[in-house]
């Protein structure tokens, strides 16, 4: 019988300094049968480990379209992070899952999409955004709004030209006011009023939503004004976890457990919790 | 209550103004007084005990209107430290989620080991004597504070301290290394509740010893080695500090005696240093002292 | 029902030899339940061990796998599962033996946890009527009582005379086959007497509280938690001592050269339980305590159809605070 709790082995394969306290790891697994047979959801998340620190969970950042190998990204915070950011390519990490519920691709399907990311909440945006380009027949419009504190705050700096480059989706970048440096091209401003710029059309359309809490609180205010019923707004939270598997009690909101039942959930599904994330 | 900390003889006769000495007694006087406070708008809430699900047990009890006054009792089952609820990140007198300003008028019902532990958090700067209104219970034994009314006046325990004496003195009569079989028996058998820091008025640390990660000092599990690390800084952040209350021990689920390793500290700081906890307000407290006088040496 | 008669100066023989096949688990001493290397090491007193049976199957501290490290290359060594070897449970209470099929639907629901199966599976759990209810028990609140049989394989019934012996399981028949040199069969005579003692067990059972449509009532909104327990100073005791309460933590403990990952009980009264570097969702008390008390009578229920609690009443008992769970509960329903 499987153990959950028994992790796999991964190595780091490269590492990549997105920001002065956020670091993205690209890992593969030890084990090639597993390499093999692996796959997950973008939204979904993994519980990595530094063996003798602990465990942590991240969200996947890279698209299950492209995959052989996973990417997490990881800001310095704590003890579980500081020991990730003292890796070396090379070292060996845990890992278990892939875990919990991924973005309602299915319901995505010929909708226009408008994604609304803030500092490292991009990356689970990011797994998704790049499974939606590479089967971009599927989707409607495609628009990202995705600001951070200031320029050296922002994340996956490659793909963003990437995307602002990108045909057919428009993209707009910004920092808050007093975050630019020389040479901004870009957007200033907090994201939720940008996108209020933006003005997206709700019609036919599904937003998805990621960033620190206070930024999550007011995008869905604007898009609720802007007309996107709650059905139609999808975001994915992060409370303390250990398990990940729905056992240990502790990333409970309501009876709903945010490892198993989520981190993706509807503004829909919010209103009927208790408001205690 | 144990009362390892030597004391003087109990005086006899000494008169105190309104003491009384039967627990119906104290309660009526706890219950005046409450009243009274309350009524004249000279406190916000009275911190004392109830009578809880069965005769023999109390509860802290938190009485903010002069209606409630009557579930305030006093027995012989009253061993809480209610400076407990003083201090740490949501006490009366030091929460964080709330202003200064907003501090509410606290009257505390206190027994000799609650009045000790009083003196104590005033010396480490967790209140003022001014904040806080004393409604004390004595025995005779000497404390550092005065309270602001004395509603009752008690016995020490002597047989209590008798046994706690009987069981130092069989400690003591063991061997280095028996005594640490016999601490390591006690301390496998914690649970790691942490009821014994929890209600300890001076474990009020906002972040633990035991909660700190970076590094992890002490592991969380319930292994005997990890449980001797915790019980044993516990102790030793304690010197000087403990008063001697029991609650810990009364607290403790799985009858470890606690209360004999810290009462043998404080024997031992009485021993080196002379000094008492919470029976001098002006005194330096004992760790705190000589180490400032060890680095004015350097 | 399907019973069988044990002479109640048998019990003890039966116990050595169940000691002979088995490792056998018997309540120990006022704090416990333990392992017996003989009839005469079993404690029977009024009252009940202060731990539950949780940690023979949960237990406190739990090693998952150890790891070693060389440099870049990490080596895991699970372990191998608890071994199948049988165990008698003894004298359990039936509060104790009702909690686990309550923890099963957590711990062999999705996500089968290995080691706790194992243990389920090679446990018989034989449990033993209690005579004298602790003023602090209320399990007749929560569907059990002194002589229930929940999560029992048999349960033993004292009677004026000898001991009622009800066949549960067929796990409990295949045991009292085995040894039928100690059981008799019963008749109506003894399956009246069993009736009418369970009747009066249940009378003595004092503390009650109505559970009926408690789960709907209980409300996160309302402003009662926030003056509902003062005197509660947040500690784990409550929930350690609880035969149901299973949330846990998972820590490294080691040193550079190697270690082990641990799985460790772990408490919602904590204030490190849920707080995060960026953010504490639950930093006050009252806050905590709420999701307690929903977890147990609300949550829980939502999620899997039944209560986390059996009215064990330990959280009542050992307290450092005095409170009562169902005066709590009385109170939040209004």
């Amino acid at each position: 019988m499987e153990n959950t709790f028994l992790p796999r082995l991964m190595t780091v394969e490269s590492i990549i300094s997105e920001t002065p306290d956020i670091k993205t790891f690209r890992l593969t697994f030890q084990d090639g049968g597993t390499e093999r047979d692996f796959s997950f959801q973008p939204g979904q998340f993994g519980v990595f480990s530094v063996f003798g620190q602990g465990e942590a969970p991240f969200g996947f950042a890279n698209s299950p379209t492209r995959a052989g190998h996973v990417e997490c990204s990881i800001k310095r915070v704590g003890k579980v992070t500081r020991a990730f950011h003292r890796l070396n390519v090379g070292d060996t990490v845990g890992f278990r899952g892939p875990y919990g519920r991924g973005f309602p691709i299915e319901e995505m399907r010929g909708k226009n999409l408008v994604f609304a990311g803030g500092g490292i909440g991009l990356a689970p945006l990011r797994s998704l955004i790049w499974n939606c380009i590479d089967t971009r027949a599927d989707f409607g419009d495609i628009t990202i709004v995705y600001g951070a504190r200031s320029t050296a705050d922002l994340v996956y700096k490659q793909d963003l030209e990437r995307w602002v480059e990108m045909e057919g989706i428009h993209t707009v970048l910004t920092v808050d006011p007093g975050g630019e440096d020389e040479g901004w091209k870009g957007e200033i401003g907090f994201v939720p009023a940008v996108l209020e710029r933006v003005e997206p059309s709700p019609e036919s359309a599904m937003a998805i939503t990621c960033g620190p809490p206070i930024m999550i609180k007011f995008v869905l205010r604007s898009l609720t004004e802007m007309g996107f019923a709650p059905a139609q707004i999808i975001t994915t939270l992060e409370m303390k976890m250990k398990c990940g598997v729905g056992k240990c009690g502790r990333c409970n909101i309501g009876s709903l457990y945010v490892c198993k039942d989520g981190p993706v959930f509807s503004y829909e599904d919010l209103r009927g919790l208790p408001d205690e994330y | 209550m144990s009362g390892t900390i030597s004391q003087p003889a109990e005086s006899e006769g000494r008169a105190v103004d309104g003491a009384a000495s039967q627990p119906q007694e104290i309660t009526q006087k706890i219950q005046e007084e409450a009243r009274r406070l309350l009524r004249d708008d000279k406190g916000d809430v009275v911190i004392g005990y109830c009578q809880a699900w069965d005769d023999e047990v109390v509860s802290p009890c938190f009485v903010t209107d002069g209606s409630q006054v009557g579930k305030l009792v006093f027995n012989e089952h009253c061993y809480h430290n209610l400076a407990r609820y003083l201090v740490g990140c949501e006490g009366y007198l030091t929460s964080r989620f709330r202003t200064d300003e907003e501090a509410p008028r606290v009257a505390l019902v206190s027994t000799p080991a609650t009045l000790r532990t009083v003196v104590g958090l005033i010396q480490e700067h967790q209140f003022e004597r001014d904040d806080l209104i004393v409604l004390g219970i004595v025995d005779g034994t000497p404390v550092g504070i005065e309270p602001d009314v004395t509603v009752g006046r008690i016995k020490v325990d002597r047989d209590e301290q008798e046994r706690v004496s009987a069981e130092l003195q069989r400690l003591e009569m063991m061997s280095v290394s028996e005594r640490w079989d016999w601490w390591e028996g006690q301390f496998s058998k914690c649970i790691r509740c942490y009821a014994c820091r929890q209600v300890c008025p001076f474990c009020y640390c906002e972040q633990c010893i035991a909660e700190e990660n970076q590094p992890q000092w002490i592991d969380r599990s319930s292994s005997p080695q990890n449980n001797r690390s915790f019980h044993i800084i516990r102790a030793c952040h304690l010197i000087g500090r403990c008063t001697d209350c029991g609650a810990c021990d009364r607290a403790c689920p799985m009858n470890i005696p606690l209360s004999l390793l810290y009462g043998k500290l404080a024997a031992e700081v009485q021993r080196a240093f002379g000094y008492v906890a919470g029976t001098d307000l002006e005194a330096t407290p004992a760790l705190v002292d000589v180490l400032a006088s060890e680095s004015g040496e350097r | 029902m399907e019973a069988r008669i044990l002479q109640r100066d048998r019990l003890l023989q039966l116990v050595d030899e169940l000691i002979k096949d088995y490792e056998v688990i018997a309540p120990r001493d006022e704090l416990s339940y333990g392992e017996i290397g003989s009839s005469s090491e079993v404690y029977l007193a009024e009252e009940k061990p202060v731990k539950s049976l949780k940690e023979f199957f949960f237990p406190d501290r739990e090693v998952l796998f150890e790891y070693l490290l060389r440099g870049e290359e990490v080596k895991l060594v699970p372990l191998s599962l608890p071994d199948d070897t049988a165990r008698v449970i003894l004298c359990a209470r039936p509060c104790d033996a009702a909690a686990l099929p309550i923890l099963d639907q957590v711990f062999a629901g999705d996500y089968l946890d290995p080691s706790y199966l194992q243990r389920r599976k090679s446990t018989l759990i034989i449990s033993l009527a209690c005579q004298h209810p602790a003023k602090t028990c209320f399990c007749t609140s929560l569907g059990g009582s002194p002589a229930g049989t929940e999560g029992s394989d048999l349960l033993l019934t004292p009677l004026s005379e000898v001991y009622h012996v009800q066949v549960i399981t067929e796990r409990g028949r295949a045991l009292v086959e085995k040894y039928g040199q100690f059981f008799q069969e019963s008749d109506e005579a003894w399956e009246r007497e069993r009736a009418l003692v369970e009747a009066e067990l249940r009378e003595r059972v004092t503390k009650r509280v109505d559970v009926e449509g408690l789960s709907e009532a209980l409300e996160f909104g309302s402003p009662i938690w926030e003056t509902l327990t003062p005197q509660c100073v947040d500690c784990g005791v409550c929930t350690f001592l609880c035969p149901t309460c299973h949330c846990f933590d998972i820590q490294d403990e080691g040193d550079p050269g190697g270690g082990a990952r641990i799985r460790l009980w772990d408490s919602c009264a904590f204030r490190e339980f849920t707080k995060m570097n960026v953010a504490q969702p639950r930093p006050t008390h009252f806050r905590r305590y709420r999701q307690r008390i929903m977890h147990k009578f609300r949550y829980y229920v939502e999620n899997f159809g039944k209560t986390l609690c059996v009215g064990c009443g330990r959280c009542i008992a050992h307290c450092p605070s005095g409170i009562d769970i169902t005066e709590v509960l009385n109170r939040v329903r209004g």
